[in-house]
Parts: C-alpha cells; sequence; structure tokens
C-alpha cells in the first residue's frame, strides 16, 4: 500500500518478539473496527496453532454480530477455526452475587438498627449504579486472565478507563485497605484476649479485604507486565480517531501500561485509484495522506499496520481472515 | 419533519442532546446544530462531559477544563474536566472540616476516607453528573445542546436521576425520624428547642439538584433528544434496541439522524470496485433504515471528504444537515 | 403571680421534674440508644462504600462528611469490632 508510514515492527514480527503475550488488548475511539482487529488477531493467532479466547469487555458486545453466531452464554468455538473460542463477558452472575452480599449486609444492619425499611430498594439503587457493572466486567476478565485456561486472551475493547483508575488510585486504596485490616487486627486480638477459649476465629471482613487487595495488586501486575501484557490502539486516518488514542497513549504511558502499538485501519488503498476519480475521493485521499503524514509523526516506529478499507463490512470468519492477512502482512 | 422544523416549530426544546453508539458522530452533530442556532441569534452553550470527546479537536483549540469558552458570537463550547473538577471537590470538603471544627489538619481517617472515595469507580459518574446539573441550573442560555456518552452510559446516565432521588428520599426519611428521636430525647430532658440539622438542609440541596436535571432530561416540552445512526447493519440494530431501552425510561426522542451516508451520485463516476461494493452495501441499508424509521428521520447527512474541524467545515455540515439533508428522500 | 403561688409553682415543678424524670429516664435512654443506632445506619448509608456497602453516589456522601465527622471514629470502631455484624458483612 503505498503510504509513507514506516512500518519497522509489523504485528507479527512484535508478537514473534514478545512470545510471553499472553494477553493483548484493542482500543480506541468508538466506530474505528477494534471488534474487529481483534477478531482478526485472535483468529491470526488460533492459525498459528495457539489456544486463543477471543473476548469482550464491551458493555454493549458484538462479538456475536463479528462472528455470526452467539457467543453470549460461555467460551464457545468459533464454528470452522479450531484453537479459537469466543466469549461476550457476562456480568449478570457477578451482579447478582454482589447483590446478594449486599442484601445481607444491608437486611443486617437494618436489624441490628431497628429499622423498619426495606433494604431492596437500597439494592436495587446501589446496583444500578453504571460503575457497578464496570467493575463486575474488570473482576470477571481478571478472573479469566488468571485461569491461564489459553495460550493467548484477545480483548476487544482495551478497559481503558477501569485500568486508568485501578493504577491511578490502586495506591490510596491500599493505603485504607492497609488500615482497615490494622484496626481489624486489633479487634480481634482483643476479642482473642476476651475470649475463654481462646480459640482463633474467622474474621470474614479481614478476609474479603486481603481477598480484595490481592485481586487488585495481581490486576495491577499483569496489566503492567511488558512481557505478558500488550495494549493495541486502533485509529482511522481521521482527526478525532487520532486525537483519542494520542490521549490514551499519554496516560497508558504515565502508567507504565505495556503499548504494543497502532493498528491504522480503513486506509483508502491509492494504487486501486485509477485516473479521472470523482473529486469527493480524491479530496478524501488528500485528507488521508494529511493523516497519514500526522500519524507517522505522532506514533513513529509504533504504527504495527496498515489495514485497507474492504469493499464490505467485516463480518464472518471469511472477511475476518482478509482482515487477518492485511493486519499480518 | 425536518431537524430544521423541529428547531422552529419546538422553540421551548432548549435542551438538545445527540446519542448513539460511539464514533458515529455525536459530538460533531453536536457541534454543528450548535453552530446552526449561534448563527440564528439563539445563545447557545455546547458542552461535553465525555472524557473521549473531541470538541477541542473540532474547534481546533484547546477548551478542556477552562469553563465556557466563546466560538463565535452567541456559541460557548465546554468541556468538563472531571478529574479537576473531583480534586477540587476534595479540597473544598476539607476545607469546610477545618471551618467547621476548627482543625489544624483534617483528621487522617477522615482525610484518608476522602482519598478512597475518590478511587471509588463510581465517583468520575456522579462528579459528572454534578456538573451536568450544575450546567444547566446557572447558565442563562437559550439552549443547551450536549453529547451524551456512549450508549450504556447514556442510558445509566439517564436513569440515575430517578435513581437518587429514590436514595435521597429514604435519607431524608431516616434522617428525619433521627430528629424526631432528637425531638424526644429534647422533650423528655425538658431541654428548649433541638439544634438544626444542617444534614437534612444539604439532603434537601442534593434532592432539587438531581430533580431539576431529571426534569430535564426526561421533559417532553424541553428536551429534544436525537439518535444519530449511520447505514450499518449492526448499527441499525443496536439503534433499535437502545430506543426501545430510552422509551422505557421515558426520555423522549425526538427523531432519527441518519450520518455518513456516501453521495449517491458518487456511483456514477469512475470508482474503484470496493468503492462501489460499499455504496452498494450503504443502499441496502439505507433502505432498511427508511422502512424501521421512517418518518421520524430528521435529516441525511452526507460522508464529508474531509474531517469536520474547524468552522468553515461545520459550515458546510450544517447546510447539509439542517438544509440540504432535511428534504424528503 | 405572687410569692406564694410561685413557690408552689417551683415546688409543683421540682416534685413533676423527680417523678417525670425517674419515668422518662428509660424512655431518654431508650430514645437516645435509637437515634445513636440511627446515626450509625446513616453513615452506613451514606458512606458505607468502603465496607463494600455502596449507597450512595460518592461525589454525594462525600458532601455529608463534614457534618459526621465527630461521629466517624465511634462508626468505623463499632462496624469493625461488632462481633455479629462482622460476622455478616465479609
Amino acid at each position: 500500500m503505498t503510504t509513507d508510514v514506516r512500518i519497522d515492527t509489523s504485528m507479527a514480527k512484535y508478537l514473534a518478539e514478545h512470545p510471553g503475550a499472553h494477553y493483548l488488548f484493542f482500543g480506541g475511539k468508538g466506530g474505528v473496527g477494534k471488534t474487529a482487529m481483534a477478531g482478526a488477531t485472535a483468529l491470526w493467532l488460533a492459525k498459528q496453532g495457539k489456544r486463543t479466547l477471543l473476548a469482550s469487555t464491551n458493555p454493549v458486545h458484538s462479538l456475536s454480530g463479528l462472528l455470526g453466531q452467539d457467543v453470549s452464554g460461555g467460551h464457545t468455538g468459533v464454528a470452522g477455526v479450531a484453537n479459537l473460542w469466543a466469549y461476550e463477558i457476562d456480568t449478570r452472575e457477578t451482579i447478582e452475587r454482589s447483590k446478594n452480599e449486599i442484601r445481607e449486609k444491608i437486611q443486617w444492619f437494618l436489624k441490628f438498627a431497628d429499622i423498619s425499611t426495606k433494604a431492596d430498594d437500597f439494592v436495587e439503587s446501589a446496583t444500578m449504579n453504571p460503575a457497578f457493572e464496570e467493575s463486575a466486567m474488570f473482576e470477571n476478565m481478571v478472573e479469566m486472565m488468571l485461569k491461564k485456561e489459553y495460550d493467548v486472551y484477545v480483548f476487544d475493547t482495551a478497559p481503558t478507563a477501569n485500568a486508568r483508575r485501578l493504577l491511578g488510585m490502586s495506591k490510596v486504596y491500599s493505603l485504607w485497605v492497609d488500615k482497615m485490616l490494622r484496626s481489624r487486627e486489633e479487634a480481634r486480638t482483643l476479642r482473642e484476649m476476651l475470649s475463654f477459649t481462646k480459640k482463633k476465629e474467622a474474621d470474614p471482613l479481614l478476609e474479603y479485604l486481603l481477598g480484595f487487595r490481592e485481586r487488585m495488586g495481581q490486576a495491577r501486575r499483569l496489566l503492567t507486565d511488558a512481557e505478558k501484557t500488550a495494549f493495541f490502539f486502533v485509529t482511522l486516518p481521521e482527526a478525532l480517531p487520532i486525537a483519542v488514542i494520542t490521549r490514551f497513549i499519554g496516560w497508558f504511558h504515565e502508567f507504565g501500561i505495556p503499548i504494543g502499538g497502532v493498528i491504522v485501519n480503513m486506509v483508502l488503498d491509492r494504487a486501486a485509484l485509477g485516473a479521472d476519480v470523482p473529486e469527493f475521493v480524491l479530496n478524501r485521499m488528500q485528507m488521508q495522506d494529511d493523516h497519514m503524514k500526522t500519524i507517522r509523526e505522532k506514533f513513529d516506529g509504533r504504527v504495527r499496520a496498515i489495514v485497507p478499507l474492504f469493499d464490505e463490512e467485516v463480518r464472518g470468519t471469511a472477511m475476518l481472515g482478509r482482515a487477518a492477512a492485511a493486519l499480518f502482512a | 419533519m425536518s431537524l430544521r422544523e423541529v428547531f422552529e416549530s419546538e422553540p421551548d426544546r432548549r435542551y438538545v442532546m445527540f446519542g448513539g453508539k460511539g464514533g458515529l458522530g455525536k459530538t460533531t452533530l453536536s457541534a454543528t446544530s450548535a453552530f446552526w442556532l449561534a448563527s440564528h441569534g439563539k445563545r447557545v452553550l455546547l458542552f461535553s462531559v465525555d472524557p473521549q470527546a473531541s470538541l477541542s479537536d473540532i474547534f481546533q483549540r484547546d477548551i478542556f477544563g477552562k469553563g465556557p469558552v466563546s466560538i463565535m458570537e452567541n456559541l460557548w463550547a465546554q468541556e468538563v474536566d472531571a478529574d479537576r473538577r473531583i480534586r477540587e471537590y476534595q479540597e473544598e470538603i476539607r476545607k469546610k472540616i477545618l471551618d467547621m471544627y476548627g482543625f489544624d489538619k483534617v483528621p487522617e481517617e477522615i482525610d484518608n476516607y476522602i482519598a478512597a472515595a475518590s478511587a471509588e469507580p463510581a465517583m468520575e459518574e456522579s462528579a459528572i453528573f454534578d456538573a451536568v446539573v450544575d450546567i444547566i441550573v446557572q447558565g442563562d442560555y437559550d439552549y443547551y445542546i450536549y453529547d451524551l456518552v456512549p450508549l450504556g452510559h447514556a442510558l445509566y446516565y439517564l436513569s440515575m436521576a430517578k435513581v437518587y432521588d429514590e436514595w435521597i428520599n429514604k435519607i431524608t426519611k431516616l434522617r428525619e425520624d433521627m430528629r424526631e428521636y432528637d425531638k424526644l430525647a429534647a422533650t423528655l430532658r425538658r431541654e428548649e428547642k433541638v439544634q438544626e440539622d444542617q444534614i437534612l438542609g444539604e439532603l434537601t440541596y442534593i434532592k432539587d439538584r438531581i430533580n431539576a436535571s431529571s426534569r430535564i432530561l426526561t421533559d417532553r416540552k424541553r428536551t429534544a433528544f436525537f439518535f444519530v445512526v449511520v447505514p450499518e447493519e449492526m448499527i441499525i440494530l443496536d439503534t433499535q434496541k437502545a430506543a426501545a431501552l430510552f422509551a422505557k425510561f421515558d426520555v423522549p426522542i425526538s427523531g432519527y439522524i441518519v450520518n455518513r451516508v456516501l453521495p449517491p451520485d458518487l456511483g456514477q463516476g469512475k470508482i474503484p470496485p470496493y468503492l462501489r461494493n460499499r455504496i452498494a452495501m450503504q443502499q441496502k441499508y439505507m433502505e432498511q433504515i427508511r422502512v424501521t424509521f421512517g418518518d421520524e428521520i430528521r435529516s441525511y447527512v452526507p460522508e464529508m471528504e474531509r474531517d469536520i474541524t474547524g468552522l468553515p467545515m461545520i459550515e458546510r455540515l450544517a447546510q447539509r444537515l439542517f438544509v440540504d439533508g432535511g428534504g424528503a428522500r | 403571680m405572687t410569692d406564694e403561688s410561685k413557690e408552689r409553682g417551683g415546688l409543683m415543678k421540682v416534685f413533676k421534674d423527680v417523678v417525670y424524670g425517674m419515668a422518662s429516664h428509660e424512655m431518654t435512654r431508650h430514645a437516645v440508644r435509637t437515634r445513636a443506632s440511627m446515626e450509625h445506619l446513616f453513615i452506613l448509608i451514606t458512606m458505607g462504600d468502603l465496607l463494600g456497602v455502596p449507597i450512595l453516589p460518592p461525589y454525594y456522601s462525600l458532601r455529608l462528611l463534614p457534618y459526621v465527622t465527630p461521629q466517624i471514629a465511634g462508626w468505623k470502631r463499632r462496624m469493625l469490632r461488632e462481633r455479629d455484624l462482622t460476622d455478616v458483612l465479609g
């Protein structure tokens, strides 16, 4: 393809140089083709013989649409492709579980305080919060990553906001948990001192806090491990998507999250244009050239692939195969 | 009815929102509508709370976190910096505690709480919510135009108003019960009067703000909510689903705007085959859009050959959105 | 009012206070105790997010924090030390 954006390290070369890269994330502005790029990468890896799970963390899932088969129920083998499974992370169960936990806590407290308010309204309200689903999604994702059932996990939609918040705030949160743990320890020692039986009691709250800190630590270690993890950012040769990934890359850099590189999607192929093309196409081409220049300046050495605009939507494994061929050219 | 006719026949609809999946051009269409209204003599505030939003990129100047910035006569634009808002708010709370109790420094335990609360995933969302209320209740603009964050969030966001209101009612009731006990204790002790409960005042304040915004968001007389859709199969399906959900939350939908329509005469020129295929694909989905959304379609907006950045380009798009695109097609 | 009646009023008042006080002592204590429980519930509802009980959006709970600052330490102690409460909170 005729663009002057240099690709030193291609997608294929990057993955060859990072044999331990088990977790690949695809992020970017809406509408740039994250799902298609994640799908193409997963397909390519599966064809290389890696057991691959393509998972969506996007609250508005589109993997089933991409693959033309329902993958919402659980890890589902992709029809006609060996080694490839797909899954739209389902948070309903996690949310239901948290709801029950919260309900119990609140009900107990209401009883404890002798208040005749129904807990259910509070529970419903608490779990309606958008952040609640997002957190559940993130927890499920980390849980999946830790299971290591596959050689490679490919995630459609990098949890940008969550990762950023987690890494930025985990220090503060750890501090709080540490304090809580200390108070709990004191309380336990005191109780054991007063107890006749001197029996060591189970302490569920302490366990919850320890478990929570542990999971956060693991997520942080995984997400910042440059050997295991890579975030790829997808853009179009257009102003707004470029601006968005510039911002993302800046944030991620700040928090030490490994950036795999940039994929430029839906690029018009100049070579395929004959003479005498309509002005619209020529202008579009001119705009693209300007943005490719920006991309070269901003992401020099980090562009991993330039993927053409196809004549149809990237849907189904045949189209994904075409996209993969371009992505790993 | 065209978009222009909607605005002309419903002058009370001063709160204008654009919704839809990420990447469909919500921000661009918000900016374009704001431009059109402003150039017709209306005082317009265009704002965005989406950290991925691109008003700065569209107007080609940095307005992030700077309050309402004058863009041209009658048009102001604002990008809310949620992080900074949270930081400043934390400072405000600390200062209030110091003032109220005459402390030299905020007790460590309380300070930890303030820091940890800001690490809560829900913090950003509720801060953004509050920022919107702030903007809407304070200003004296003729129109408020904003782009909602991607669909899932937009829905939650709208439902939050109701939920918050319920929360506050419950909490206020509890607080009022507490006050009854205060009174009882005071009577029994034969004390003159009960101290004024400032918390009740705070709760009323919060409730008023939330009610004001929820009224605006779901008010059929004052709110215009437009869905942006593009001629692609997945997007059409998602938009239908979203519209059904919005209806459930009583959000009045004022119509649909079809964006990114390839110019129909393009097919007559000498174009590469892939582009011809794309046009054919689009025509199929255009038909589907016409059947699905029918006379709820307010405008057809062509795919432009250049990014919509800078006022001259916005002016061109405004012509398409409000004049050319409004006719039946 | 005459001196006498003033004195009688005073005596009556003392008498009433004693009787009333004896009867109301329990009630007062009960009211105060219930009020304290409610205070803890209030803090739990508005700031309990960090014990895993998220109810009020944190942006608004911070707004209430200054008013309950003096009670926070006691609340936390109670939440953390009440044995059966913590059993549930796990």
